[in-house]
This record gives C-alpha cells, sequence and structure tokens, in this order.
C-alpha cells in the first residue's frame, strides 16, 4: 500500500462565538491514496466543508479555531505551515473549487486572466507565456480559446463552472477538492461537468476529495466514500461497501430516504429528527436520538472506528466483535 | 393506515429529544435583538449615555436650572466659570448654564421633529417609488434629485428666507433637506426586498398592497431608516444652529445653541466661555448620535458577526 | 370530465427583454383531475415555475385561458382575484427566503385567516393555527419563534401550514424540497403525500429532480425553453420515454448505486436563450437525432399511446 498523498489525523475544529463552541469538526481522520477520488457525503451541518476549508487553511481565525489534529501532505504537517508555505501549496499543491461556481468568480475580470493569474502565481512565465497555458487550459475543459477575452457573466453557469475547474487544475495540483460543484447546475450541464471532470482527472492522475450530498453523483466518481455526521466520519469504505454493504444506521437511513428512479415505491422511509446543533452535541453517539438500531450504551460513550472488513470503517457500537482487526 | 405513518414522522419530530428545553420559545423582537447586540459595543452605549444624558437634563431643566433663561443680573455680566454660575455669564449677566439646559428644549426638539417629519414624507415617497416603479419611479426621483442637487443650508436658507424666522419654520426648513436622503434609502431597500420570495408569498395569500408594504416590505427596510434617523437628528441640529448662527434661525431671547453662538461672536477673544459652553453642548450631542447611529448600524446588520 | 379541477389552454407568457421578447411560456396546455398530482418538469428556462404563478395569478397571462372548476379564470378583477386566493395556494422554493424573517411562525400562519376574516374570535383562529402546526408537523413550542431560530425543514413546514390556512383545494409547489436535505427531503414529500390525502388536495408539483416527482405525481409533463415536450402518466413515463430531451434528461440523473453502467446520453451545448425564438423546434440545437423538418416548424404534441404525448418530428424513427 502506497504512502497516502494526503492523511488528516484527528481534526478538531472549532468556531468560537461569544461563549459558546461550535463544534464543527470533532475528530476526523482520513487518507487519499494517490490518483484516488475520495466522496465525503453529508447533510447540512456535518462538517465537510469546515474539513475541506481546514486543509486548505482557509478558516477565519477567528472565529473558527483548529484546536487539534494533523494534516500530512506529502509527509509534511500543513498545519504547522507558515504563511509562505501556505501560499505556495495553495494553486499548485492543493487546490479547490467552491460551493456556488456563480459567485467564484471575479466579475471585473477577463476569464482567460483568471486561469493565466494563478498561472503566474506558482510558474515563472512571461504573461504571454502565461495567457497560452490559459487557453490550453479553457480548451481541455471545453471552452474555444475565442472566449478568453469574454467576462464571467458572459457565460452560463455549466460554463463557469468549468472556467473555475480550468483555474483549479491550472497548475496540476496534487489534490483537488471540490466542494459540491455541480449542485447549482441543471442536471443535464451536471451530466456534462461531471464526465468532463472524470476526464481530466484521469488525464493529471489528480488525486481528488468530492463533497456532496448528492449519493449519485458520488457513485458516478468516487472510488471510496465517507460519511459524515455531525462533524465525524460515521462510515469509510470503498464505493462498492458503503453502497452495496452499509453498516452504519445513519448510512442505511440515507440510502433508504432517496426516491429510488427504478423502483415503484408507494412512500418514502425518511430518517426521523434533524442533525443535532453542533454547539450542542450530545455526550456519546451523536446518531442517538434519531437512531434506529440504538441501545442505551450508545448514551455513554462515541463510538470508535472498528474495522469492519479491509478498508471498510465505521464507528458504531454494533460493529464490536464482527469482521477482521488488523 | 397512510395518516399513522404520518404521525410517526411527526411524533418523531415533537417528541424528538434533540437537547432543546421543552420551554416554549419566547418572542424576541427586533428591539430587544438589537438591544442584545448594541450593549456589547462600548462607544455605542457611550454614545446612548451621552443622549440620555443630555435630554435628561434638559427636560427636568426646570429642576436643574438655577436660573431663568432671562435673569439678567447686569451687574455680574461676562463672569468666568464659578460655582454660583456653572457657565459663566454672558453679554446681559444670564446665567449660561441654565440657558444651555433650557436652549437644549429648542434644539433637541427642532432635531426630533425635523427628523420625523422628513422620516414620514421620505418614507411615503420612497415606498411609492419603490413599490409602483415605473412612471412613479421616475417622477419621484427627479423631483429628489433635484432637490439633492442643491446644498442643503442653501435650501434651508431659501425656505427660512421665504416663510420668515422661527421654530415651526426652522422645522420645516431643515426637515425638507433631509426627505432625499430618506427617500433614496427606502427605495433601494423596497427594491430588494420586493423580490423576496415571502413578498410574493403575502400577495398569493390575499394581501393587498397596503398591507404588503406596512407589515412585509417596511419592517424589512427598518434597519437602514433607524440608522439614518440618528444621523438626521444630529444633522438638524447642526442645521438649525446654523440657521440661527446666520440669523436665519430662532430668534433671540430664545435660547437655542446656535442663537447663542452667535450672540457670543464679539466676545471670543476676551470671553471664551460664552461660545465655548453652548458650542460644546452641540458637539456632546452630536458626538453622542453619531457614536449610537454607528452602534445601531452594526447591531442591525444581521451578516455581521459578533 | 367534470371532476376536473383545473384546465389551462394554450398559456402564453412573454416578457419584454432590451434583447428581445422573452417566450417564458408558450403554447402550455394541460388539465388535472380533482385530487390527482400533475408534475412539471424542467430546468433552467424552461418556464415550469412562471407557469405556476400564471396559475395563480401571481403574473398575468399574455395569452390563452385557464379555467378552474369549470369557471373563467383568465381575467379576473382585483377582488375576484382575492376571492379565488382561497381555493389556489402556493409553497414557494426556498424555505429561507419565503417566509418573512420578522414575523414568528404563529404570525405567518395566522395572517391568511386574518385577511379573510375567517373566524370571529382571537381564540378559534388560534386553534386553528395550532391544529395546523400540528398537521404539518411543527412543534407547539416553536409558535412565537423566529425563521432564523428553524432549520430549513421547519422553515419548510411553516410555509405548507400557511399554505393550508384557508383549506384551499389547489396547492401549486414549487420545488419545495429541492432546498432541503436529502433526510428531510423524505419527511415533507411523505407528508405532502399524506395532506393531499387527508384533505383531497389537488398538486402542481414543479421540479428539476425526476426522481423527486416519481412517485408523488399521476402524470407527468416535461418542459423545455417554454413548451411542453412529452407528457405522459407518470409511471409510464419512467418506463418508456420518447421524446430525446425526456432520455436525456432521465439518463442524467446520477443513480445511487455502485457501478451502475448505463449508456449516458450527453446532450451537447447549454440551454439556449428564451428570446425571440425561431419557428423551428427548440430542441434542434441539442439534438443528435435532428432531421430536415426541425428547423422548418415546431412540432404539436401528438398521441403515442393513450394519455401519453410527445412534440416531436421523428417521434416514430428515434424509438423504432
Amino acid at each position: 500500500m502506497q504512502d497516502p498523498v494526503l492523511s488528516v489525523r484527528n481534526l478538531t475544529v472549532h468556531y468560537i462565538k461569544d461563549k459558546t463552541s461550535v463544534r464543527a469538526v470533532n475528530g476526523i481522520s482520513f487518507d487519499l491514496a494517490d490518483g484516488e477520488t475520495l466522496g465525503l457525503v453529508g447533510e447540512t451541518g456535518a462538517g465537510k466543508t469546515t474539513t475541506a476549508l481546514s486543509i486548505m487553511r482557509l478558516i477565519p481565525d477567528p472565529p473558527g479555531r483548529i484546536m487539534g489534529g494533523e494534516i500530512y501532505f506529502k509527509g509534511k504537517n500543513i498545519l504547522g505551515f507558515n504563511k509562505y508555505a501556505l501560499h505556495r501549496m495553495r494553486g499548485r499543491d492543493i487546490s479547490m473549487i467552491f460551493q456556488d461556481p456563480m459567485t467564484s468568480l471575479n466579475p471585473v475580470l477577463k476569464v482567460g486572466d483568471q486561469i493565466a493569474e494563478v498561472i503566474r502565481i506558482h510558474k515563472k512565465l512571461s504573461r504571454k507565456g502565461a495567457s497560452l497555458e490559459a487557453i490550453k487550459m479553457l480548451e481541455m475543459v471545453g471552452i474555444t480559446s475565442d472566449r478568453f477575452n469574454d467576462y464571467p457573466h458572459q457565460f452560463s453557469g455549466g460554463m463557469k463552472q468549468r472556467v473555475i475547474i480550468a483555474i483549479s487544475l491550472a497548475c496540476n495540483p496534487k489534490v483537488l477538492i471540490a466542494d459540491e460543484p455541480t449542485t447549482a447546475l441543471d442536471v443535464t450541464i451536471q451530466a456534462q461537468v461531471l464526465e468532463m471532470m472524470g476526464e481530466l482527472k484521469r488525464n493529471f492522475n489528480t488525486s481528488m476529495i468530492l463533497i456532496s450530498h448528492d449519493l449519485g453523483v458520488i457513485a458516478e466518481v468516487c472510488n471510496r466514500v465517507g460519511i459524515m455526521y455531525a462533524g465525524n466520519i460515521v462510515e469509510i469504505g470503498t464505493l462498492e461497501q458503503i453502497y452495496n454493504n452499509a453498516f452504519h444506521p445513519y448510512t442505511k437511513g440515507l440510502f433508504g430516504s432517496l426516491p429510488d428512479l427504478d423502483v415503484e415505491t408507494d412512500r418514502l422511509r425518511p430518517i426521523i429528527g434533524l442533525m443535532p446543533d453542533p454547539a450542542r452535541l450530545p455526550p456519546g453517539c451523536a446518531f442517538y436520538p434519531r437512531c434506529p438500531e440504538r441501545v442505551n450504551a450508545c448514551k455513554a460513550r462515541s463510538p470508535e472506528a472498528r474495522e469492519l472488513a479491509q478498508g471498510h470503517w465505521v464507528r458504531c457500537i454494533h460493529a464490536s466483535g464482527t469482521g477482521e482487526k488488523l | 393506515m397512510k395518516r399513522n405513518m404520518a404521525q410517526i414522522d411527526i411524533a418523531g419530530l415533537a417528541d424528538f429529544d434533540d437537547g432543546e428545553s421543552q420551554v416554549p420559545v419566547r418572542k424576541i423582537g427586533l428591539a430587544r435583538e438589537t438591544w442584545k447586540n448594541l450593549k456589547k459595543n462600548r462607544l455605542a452605549l457611550v454614545g446612548l449615555g451621552l443622549i440620555i444624558l443630555i435630554t435628561f437634563a434638559v427636560v427636568f431643566a426646570d429642576f436643574i436650572a438655577p436660573y431663568g433663561i432671562d435673569d439678567q443680573d447686569l451687574l455680574a455680566r461676562f463672569q468666568s466659570p464659578s460655582k454660583e454660575h456653572l457657565f459663566g455669564t454672558d453679554n446681559f449677566g444670564r446665567d449660561i448654564f441654565s440657558r444651555v439646559l433650557y436652549g437644549g428644549r429648542v434644539s433637541l426638539a427642532i432635531g426630533l421633529f425635523s427628523a420625523v417629519f422628513s422620516m414620514f414624507v421620505g418614507i411615503l415617497l420612497g415606498s411609492i417609488a419603490g413599490f409602483y416603479a415605473g412612471r412613479f419611479d421616475s417622477v419621484i426621483m427627479r423631483f429628489i434629485d433635484v432637490m439633492m442637487a442643491i446644498p442643503s443650508m442653501l435650501l434651508a436658507i431659501s425656505i427660512v428666507a421665504a416663510l420668515g424666522p422661527g421654530i415651526t419654520n426652522v422645522v420645516i426648513a431643515v426637515g425638507i433637506g433631509m426627505i432625499p436622503g430618506y427617500a433614496r434609502i427606502v427605495r433601494a431597500s423596497i427594491f430588494s426586498v420586493k423580490e423576496q420570495e415571502y413578498v410574493e408569498a403575502a400577495r398569493s395569500i390575499g394581501a393587498n398592497d397596503l398591507r404588503i408594504i406596512a407589515r412585509h416590505i417596511l419592517p424589512n427596510c427598518l434597519a437602514p431608516i433607524i440608522v439614518n434617523m440618528t444621523m438626521s437628528v444630529a444633522r438638524s441640529i447642526l442645521e438649525a444652529a446654523s440657521l440661527s448662527f446666520i440669523g436665519l434661525g430662532v430668534q433671540p431671547p430664545s435660547p437655542e445653541w446656535g442663537a447663542m453662538l452667535s450672540a457670543a461672536r464679539p466676545y471670543i477673544r476676551d470671553y471664551w466661555h460664552v461660545i465655548t459652553f453652548p458650542g460644546l453642548a452641540i458637539m456632546a450631542i452630536i458626538f453622542g448620535l453619531n457614536l449610537l447611529g454607528d452602534g445601531l448600524r452594526d447591531a442591525l446588520d444581521p451578516r455581521l458577526k459578533r | 370530465m367534470s371532476d376536473v379541477i383545473l384546465e389551462a389552454k394554450n398559456l402564453k407568457k412573454y416578457f419584454r427583454t432590451p434583447s428581445g421578447m422573452l417566450h417564458a411560456v408558450d403554447d402550455v396546455s394541460f388539465s388535472i383531475v380533482k385530487g390527482r398530482t400533475l408534475g412539471v418538469v424542467g430546468e433552467s428556462g424552461c418556464g415550469k415555475s412562471t407557469l405556476g404563478r400564471l396559475v395563480l395569478h401571481l403574473l398575468d397571462l399574455s395569452g390563452g385561458s385557464i379555467f378552474f372548476e369549470g369557471r373563467d379564470i383568465t381575467s379576473l378583477s382585483g377582488p375576484e382575484i382575492k376571492e379565488i386566493r382561497q381555493y389556489m395556494q402556493m409553497i414557494f422554493q426556498d424555505p429561507y427566503s419565503s417566509i418573512n424573517p420578522r414575523m414568528t411562525v404563529g404570525e405567518i400562519i395566522t395572517e391568511p385567516l386574518v385577511i379573510y376574516g375567517r373566524y370571529d374570535s382571537q381564540k378559534e383562529r388560534a386553534d386553528k393555527v395550532n391544529s395546523l402546526m400540528e398537521t404539518v408537523g411543527i412543534s407547539q413550542r416553536l409558535i412565537n419563534a423566529y425563521p432564523h431560530e428553524l432549520d430549513g425543514g421547519r422553515r419548510q413546514r411553516v410555509g405548507i401550514a400557511r399554505a393550508l390556512a384557508l383549506n384551499p383545494k389547489f396547492i401549486v409547489c414549487d420545488e419545495p424540497v429541492s432546498a432541503l436535505d436529502v433526510s428531510i427531503r423524505a419527511q415533507i414529500l411523505n407528508l405532502m403525500q399524506d395532506l393531499q390525502e387527508e384533505f383531497g388536495l389537488t398538486y402542481i408539483f414543479i421540479t428539476h429532480d425526476l426522481s423527486v416527482v416519481k412517485h408523488i405525481s399521476d402524470d407527468i409533463v416535461v418542459m423545455y425553453l417554454g413548451k411542453i415536450v412529452e407528457k405522459s402518466p407518470s409511471r409510464e413515463l419512467f418506463r418508456s420515454q420518447y421524446h430525446p430531451y425526456t432520455k436525456a434528461l432521465l439518463s442524467a440523473i446520477p443513480r445511487a448505486k455502485a457501478g451502475y453502467r448505463k449508456n449516458r446520453i450527453i446532450l451537447k451545448g447549454e440551454i439556449n436563450s428564451p428570446i425571440n425564438p425561431e419557428e423551428k423546434c427548440r430542441f434542434l440545437p441539442r439534438c443528435v437525432h435532428a432531421g430536415e423538418c426541425c428547423a422548418k416548424s415546431q412540432p404539436e404534441l401528438r398521441e403515442v399511446s393513450p394519455g401519453h404525448f410527445v412534440a416531436c418530428h421523428y417521434h416514430e424513427i428515434i424509438n423504432a
């Protein structure tokens, strides 16, 4: 097993407001292997975006604070990087695509210039050289070079997202974090963009973390999947393991609440209740109030991660005693 | 049978122990929420304190002022501040402290009334322009543009010159100059709030235009109006004082602060106290209002992370 | 046909823009039987949201006519519109902007009752509000809460309670679950189905998500750039689609299944502008099956099987 290209260990991030701590991320750990696409699935408040922003060290401090943990990239702990190291890292080694493509582009700069900008920051190229590279990137994302001098408002949503993808891949980063990259797009456009992202990923051999609440999108693109709830990963494994052998009651509940296009259903099966307020997390397992399989012992302690099968880990009290332990 | 399943959903939610208390949520209006935020801003509290102090002193001038506004004591002219005369005496031997207190009534009243007057007219014009847009908007806003093109002091002077001096006319003159400010703020607010879905929702439940403006749109435009209110009170006090200073506002012997400044002009070089204390009074109330206004702007802004 | 509650004929809505005439809704016709749900599906610019608002008189028609319970409601005066609004309500898309942030939950739900003068005493109104809150599943303790204190799911329930307050017969639901989390979506969809059964409601369910509309709709209408391209009973549409756009739409939806291999139809190009459309098939620029007729005239809706209509010049050839 190769060394992972990115390794997050026990990351804990809180937002401190007045005197309350919003516990957005609580001791999350996962690895990203070379060339792999890891999906992080979760609903609003699960902590996915906070995790992504932490890797990019973009959490505003105050009120956010990384309380503990390490993030290893190519063997070094990012959390120890100074300002200059971070500037070198962002865009060149690790890139991020943010949630809303409509607001991620600068409306007063030409689109080609915005791609060229990231190139000029990280590579020693002249203006002209950078522009040429930028044109190549535009064509790679399916936009003709004659649109280099157009402004963002002249593009549709799908095309704006392609430009953003071009910017993020311009310097061929090792890791790309994509936070709900297609959520704001129409479904036929989403299909186009996902197809294109898959191709680019293969060509560049980029490792990707794809954040989404859409289990369908995740299934299209990811090799491994982590299910997040209340600031931690409750289940992680390969795509097949999660989709065919889900163990955690939340994971099962998520799949169960989806309407299925291929099956006739009369009524959906939702998970009752709501995700807990991250400012007031209950002690013990965060899923307890909503869990159909809960027992009293769940209230006492947050369950630790156990390995059910090779690479398939779960945080659930019922996971003890099953599967192999490494 | 199906109904029972929904009840499971509902029961799941209603009995759902999500750690929140079962105590009913208290109704926290805009006022309480704003106060909560304002309390954390020390400067704003200083401003508020100043305003309260001055207003209090001015309202209860009858009890606090040791002398009347016109108690002349020609033997005690131009006395420096002392125990008997906190702010000293003026050219007629009148106690400046008492005159400042009583004068405050005039100044603050003018400030308040002109602000309220311009607020009502401004909100009315801005609402019509913003809500009905189209031709109404064009006509009203061109009119507002013309008003804004004229320097407000000049406008005030011309109005007072036309109507004659006196408190009411000063209120009108100063108030008119501030109408454009309110109108534009309200119009801009309405344009953005108008597009919100809850306004459309109000229409879909049968609300008429008046209800939509009064209940749905204006309450959501309150923040900039409130902030502008404090600023316009400050501005009108200053403008009224300026008018009186050039002799066009409140006439002597009324102890309006601006008039007191004007009357003290010949004596600046020899008797500093005659002009200084009314000036300080003006400065204090303006300062307090500005601090409060700034604080309110921050306190009312929902996006500001506190 | 006497139990048809809503009939729309040749609805048109055009907007004048600086670049030309925007055909938001262009000659749309449909009818809905009482107690059933019509799903209206399409992507941005197809006109589905506009259509919903036309039916409720939140926008004025540029052409066409609407009949509600047999009565012509195409052009109504102000008081007549207010009268009809009691029977036709709307549930809005964005729970974060469809309820007034300065009103409490109780005030929001009470307002329609106040406007229409239902109930004579405040107590009776309060009782009705409490019963509505219970029906939609909002805890009583939240009656004085403000919207910003609630999450998206609860806010949407407030919107639903508001829509039910006047005991309407007909509700237009404009993407009611799109802004909600997946697990909450299922709660709200179930709730809406229950309400339909309990109160005999008729729905128009507008969405871009075919999977959401599948089990809640009886019939589905697929729209593209202001026109209906396919109309069919719900179950049948998922078994067989005739229009190339419908096929692409269905195929584009990512399935939550591992290793789902399918022949993905990826449409080329972008969704065109609905401004100044020419006299040809609107789907032409993106259609791989395009033929001669497509550039010459707009296809009409033709019945291909009972209740199933499609607007495509070459539908027989494509589906042979």
